[in-house]
C-alpha cells in the first residue's frame, strides 16, 4: 500500500491516535476497578505510563515516517526514537534485495559506523546470521546473550561489543523486506514486553521502505516517460521542420476527408491558407485544381467511403494542369494502421519547369532533326543519282563505296527519325488518330512492301500472313500500327541470314487481337531478352552489329503498343535458325481518348 | 515529258531535284521562294508543282494556297517536299491543297515515281 496524499496520512494518524487513546482509557478503567491495593496500583500506574510512552513513541515514529519521503532521514529518525525508547545503544536495518544473495546494510544508529546514505552491501548472506534467521522465520527474537547464541555471527572486521539484542522482521503483507536489529553492550538488557513495540515500529518501517520504493519506482517511471515524451516532441518537431522545409507540398486528410495538415509548400502550390483549411472537409476545396484533378479527388472520396485494406496499398500518381498554366504532379497514398484506414497523404510538386524543359528539349530535337535532314537530302540524293548512272558509269569498287555512303546516310536518316519519335513520346506529344482498322489489310500491305524489297535485293525470303477468315475491326492509329508491324518485320528480315520465312499471325482473343511476327533468324539469347526493348540496346550477334540499326526501333514500338493499351513481348531460345517470335496485343475496345495524348490527365496506378 | 515548276531555297537541293527530273526527261523551271513560285506559275502554267515548305518570303503552304485560288491554276497537282514529318505538318500541307507530302531526304527514284503518278492522274 502506498499512501501519497498528506490528508490521507493525517487521517490515519488521527485514527491511530483515537484507537490508542481509547484502548488506554479502557485499560486504565479496567485496572482502576481491579486494584484495591496501592502497590499494584503503583505498578499499574507505571505500566500505564510506560505504555503511554511507547504509544507516544510509536506515534512519533509514524509522524516521522509520514513527514517525508527521504528514506535516509526517516530511518535515521526512527532508529533514534527506538534507541531512546528501548534504550538500545545500536540499531541497524538489514534489507533483502531482489536477486541479490547478500543482505544490504541500509541504516544504522549508535556506536557502529553508519553506512553511507542509501546504504551499502554486506558480506552476510540473506539466509545467514541473526538477520537472516529473522527474515527466514518471520519471527521476532530476543537474545539475552549473543555470545551464547549460534545465530549470531560477526561479519569480518566487526568485533563489536554487542552482547544482547532484539531482532524483528520487516514484514509487509506477504513479503519480508529485511530485519531490524537492536543491540546493547550489556547482557540481558532487553525485556520481553519491548518486543511488541519494536515489532510495531518495524511494521511502520516496512511501510516506509515500501513507500519509498514505490515513490522511487514512480519517479523513475515519470522520468522515463518524460524522456520518452521529450524524444517524441523532438521527433515531432523534426518531422514538422522537414515537412515545412521541403519544396514538395504535403496535404493530409483524415479518414473522413477532412484536412488535418497542410505544409507551406502545399499552401503555395494550391493557393490555400493553412489557418483557413485545417479541419475543413477537402470537398470544400475540390474545385481548386479544376477538372484535371478529378481522379485524385475521386480516389480520396472513394477511400473515405470504402476504405482500402492495407494489403491493397493503392497509390495514385497523376499530372494536373492548373488553369494558370502550371503543371502539378500529385502522388496520393492511403494511410493505414493494421487494417484501419486513417486517411490519405497527397504530395504535390510543381513540375511546370520540368514540363517546360521537356518541351524545349523536344523542340530542340525537332529543330536539330529538321536541320540535319536538309544536308542529308543532298547527300542521299546525289549519291543515288551517281548510283543511277546519271553522271556516267563507275567501276565495281567505286559503286561499292557509293553504296556504303548511301547505306550510312539511310542509317543516319533512321536515327534522326527515331530520335524525333522518342522525343515526342517523352514529351507526350504523340496523338493517336484512332479509327477502326482492318489489321489484316495492314499486315498484307506491310508484307507486300517486304516482298518487293526481297525481289529488289534478290534475297530468298518468303512472307506469309495467317489469320482466320473473320477478324473484328481494331480501333487504332493506322500509321502507328503500320509502323509497329514494319519495324518488327524489318527486324525479322534484317536478322535472318540468307533465306528464311517470316510468318505474321493474327489471332483474335477475348477483347484483343494478338499479332505475332515469327522468323527463322539468328534469334535472341535469353540474357539479351530483358534488355531488348531498352533504348540504344543492340544485340551482340555479328549480323546485328553489322547492320545499320539504331537500337531505338523496339523501344519506340513498345511505346506505340502501350499507347494503344496493348503489350509486347518476345520469345526466342537464342538458337540461330530457330529465330524469334515477337508478339503484341491490341485491344478491340476503343482506347481511352486521353491516353497518351496530352499532359493534362495522364494517370497510372501502382501497387 | 512535262513542264514542272520547282521552288526550293536550298540551291543544292534545288539542283538535285532539277537534275533528277531533267534526267527523267522533264522540262524544269526552278525558283527559290514561294513568291517567285506563284509569279512563275501564273506566267508558265506548269503541269506540276514541287514546293519546299520552309522558304523565305513565302512558305510553300502559302504559295500553294495562292495558286489553288487561281481559277486557271488550281488543277495543277502539288507535291510538297519537307524536312518536317510530323502528323500536324503533313495535315497542314494537305489542307493547303497539296496532293502529296514527301519527306526529305528522298531517293530520286521515289520522287520520279511520285511525279509520274501525279502526271498520269492529271492527264
Amino acid at each position: 500500500m502506498f499512501i501519497s496524499h498528506p490528508f490521507a496520512l493525517s487521517f490515519i494518524l488521527l485514527l491511530i491516535g483515537l484507537i490508542v487513546g481509547a484502548s488506554m482509557y479502557h485499560y486504565a478503567s479496567r485496572h482502576a476497578r481491579r486494584s484495591p491495593s496501592s502497590q499494584p496500583e503503583d505498578n499499574h500506574r507505571n505500566e500505564l505510563a510506560a505504555e503511554h510512552k511507547r504509544t507516544q513513541s510509536l506515534l512519533r515514529i509514524i509522524t516521522t515516517i509520514s513527514s517525508t519521503l527521504d528514506l535516509d532521514q526517516i530511518l535515521d529518525r526512527t532508529l533514534n526514537v527506538l534507541n531512546e525508547v528501548i534504550g538500545s545503544e545500536q540499531s541497524s536495518i538489514l534489507l533483502k534485495r531482489p536477486e541479490q544473495p547478500m543482505l544490504y546494510y541500509r541504516a544504522s544508529l549508535g556506536y557502529a559506523a553508519p553506512p553511507p546514505p542509501g546504504g551499502r552491501p554486506t558480506t552476510i548472506k540473506a539466509n545467514e546470521g541473526l538477520g537472516g534467521w529473522v527474515i527466514a522465520h518471520r519471527q521476532p527474537v530476543l537474545i539475552p546473550d549473543l555470545n551464547q547464541d549460534p545465530r549470531w555471527i560477526t561479519s569480518n572486521g566487526y568485533s563489536l561489543q554487542h552482547r544482547s539484542s532484539i531482532a524483528v522482521p520487516l514484514i509487509l503483507g506477504e513479503e519480508c523486506l529485511g530485519a531490524l536489529l537492536l543491540f546493547h553492550t550489556r547482557q540481558n538488557f532487553f525485556l520481553t514486553h519491548q518486543l511488541d513495540f519494536v515489532q510495531a515500529a518495524a511494521n511502520q518501517i516496512a511501510v516506509a521502505i515500501n513507500n519509498a520504493d514505490l515513490y522511487n519506482l514512480i519517479r523513475l517511471q515519470a522520468d522515463r516517460l518524460s524522456v520518452m515524451l521529450r524524444t517524441q516532441q523532438v521527433e515531432a518537431s523534426q518531422s514538422r521542420a522537414i515537412l515545412e522545409s521541403i519544396a514538395d507540398g504535403v496535404l493530409v486528410t483524415d479518414s473522413k476527408g477532412n484536412i488535418t495538415l497542410i505544409n507551406d509548400s502545399a499552401e503555395r502550390i494550391l493557393g490555400l491558407n493553412q489557418s483557413e483549411v485545417i479541419g475543413k472537409p477537402l470537398s470544400n476545396y475540390a474545385d481548386m485544381l479544376g477538372k484535371a484533378a478529378r481522379s485524385w479527388w475521386a480516389s480520396i472520396q472513394n477511400w473515405s467511403l470504402a476504405p482500402p485494406t492495407s494489403q491493397e496499398g493503392k497509390a495514385l500518381a497523376e499530372q494536373i494542369t492548373l488553369e494558370d498554366g502550371r503543371f502539378i504532379s500529385v502522388h496520393l497514398a492511403p494511410v493505414t494502421l493494421q487494417n484501419e484506414f486513417l486517411g490519405t497523404v497527397s504530395v504535390f510538386r510543381d513540375i511546370t519547369h520540368q514540363v517546360e524543359v521537356d518541351r524545349l528539349k523536344s523542340e530542340f530535337v525537332a529543330n536539330v532533326s529538321h536541320e540535319l535532314r536538309t544536308p542529308m537530302t543532298s547527300i542521299k540524293g546525289y549519291v543515288e543519282l551517281l548510283l543511277m548512272g546519271a553522271a556516267g558509269t563507275f567501276n565495281h569498287q567505286q559503286l561499292d563505296f557509293l553504296k556504303k555512303v548511301r547505306d550510312n546516310t539511310e542509317r543516319l536518316n533512321v536515327l534522326v527519325h527515331d530520335l524525333l519519335d522518342l522525343s515526342r513520346i517523352d514529351a507526350g506529344q504523340i496523338r493517336l488518330e484512332v479509327t477502326l482498322l482492318d489489321i489484316r489489310a495492314i499486315a498484307e500491305d506491310v508484307v507486300m512492301e517486304f516482298r518487293r524489297r526481297t525481289q529488289k535485293e534478290k534475297r530468298q525470303m518468303t512472307f506469309e500472313v495467317l489469320a482466320p477468315p473473320e477478324l473484328p475491326p481494331l480501333p487504332g492509329d493506322e500509321a502507328r500500327v503500320h509502323q509497329i508491324l514494319t519495324n518488327l518485320i524489318e527486324n525479322a528480315y534484317r536478322y535472318t541470314s540468307g533465306s528464311g520465312k517470316v510468318i505474321v499471325r493474327l489471332i483474335p482473343k477475348k477483347d484483343q487481337i494478338q499479332i505475332e511476327v515469327q522468323d527463322e533468324g539468328v534469334g535472341i539469347p535469353p540474357e539479351e531478352q530483358p534488355c531488348i526493348f531498352d533504348r540504344f540496346f543492340r544485340g551482340h550477334h555479328p549480323l546485328v552489329t553489322a547492320s545499320a540499326g539504331t537500337g531505338l526501333g523496339l523501344s519506340i514500338v513498345k511505346h506505340l503498343v502501350e499507347l494503344h493499351n496493348g503489350s509486347i513481348w518476345v520469345e526466342s531460345n537464342g538458337v540461330p535458325g530457330r529465330g524469334s517470335t515477337f508478339s503484341f496485343t491490341l485491344p478491340t475496345r476503343t482506347p481511352d481518348n486521353d491516353k497518351g495524348s496530352d499532359n493534362s490527365s495522364r494517370s497510372a496506378t501502382a501497387s | 515529258m512535262a513542264k514542272i515548276l520547282i521552288a526550293e531555297d536550298e540551291s543544292d537541293i534545288r539542283d538535285l531535284i532539277s537534275y533528277t527530273l531533267r534526267f527523267a526527261g522533264h522540262q524544269v523551271i526552278a525558283v527559290s521562294n514561294g513568291e517567285e513560285a506563284v509569279k512563275t506559275a501564273l506566267e508558265e502554267k506548269p503541269e506540276l508543282l514541287i514546293l519546299d515548305v520552309r522558304m523565305p518570303r513565302m512558305t510553300g503552304y502559302e504559295a500553294c494556297k495562292r495558286i489553288k485560288s487561281e481559277e486557271n491554276l488550281k488543277h495543277i497537282p502539288v507535291i510538297f517536299l519537307s524536312a518536317k514529318g510530323q502528323e500536324a505538318e503533313i495535315k497542314a500541307g494537305l489542307e493547303a491543297g497539296g496532293d502529296i507530302y514527301m519527306l526529305k531526304p528522298f531517293a530520286p527514284d521515289d520522287l520520279n515515281a511520285q511525279v509520274e503518278k501525279m502526271l498520269a492522274g492529271n492527264r
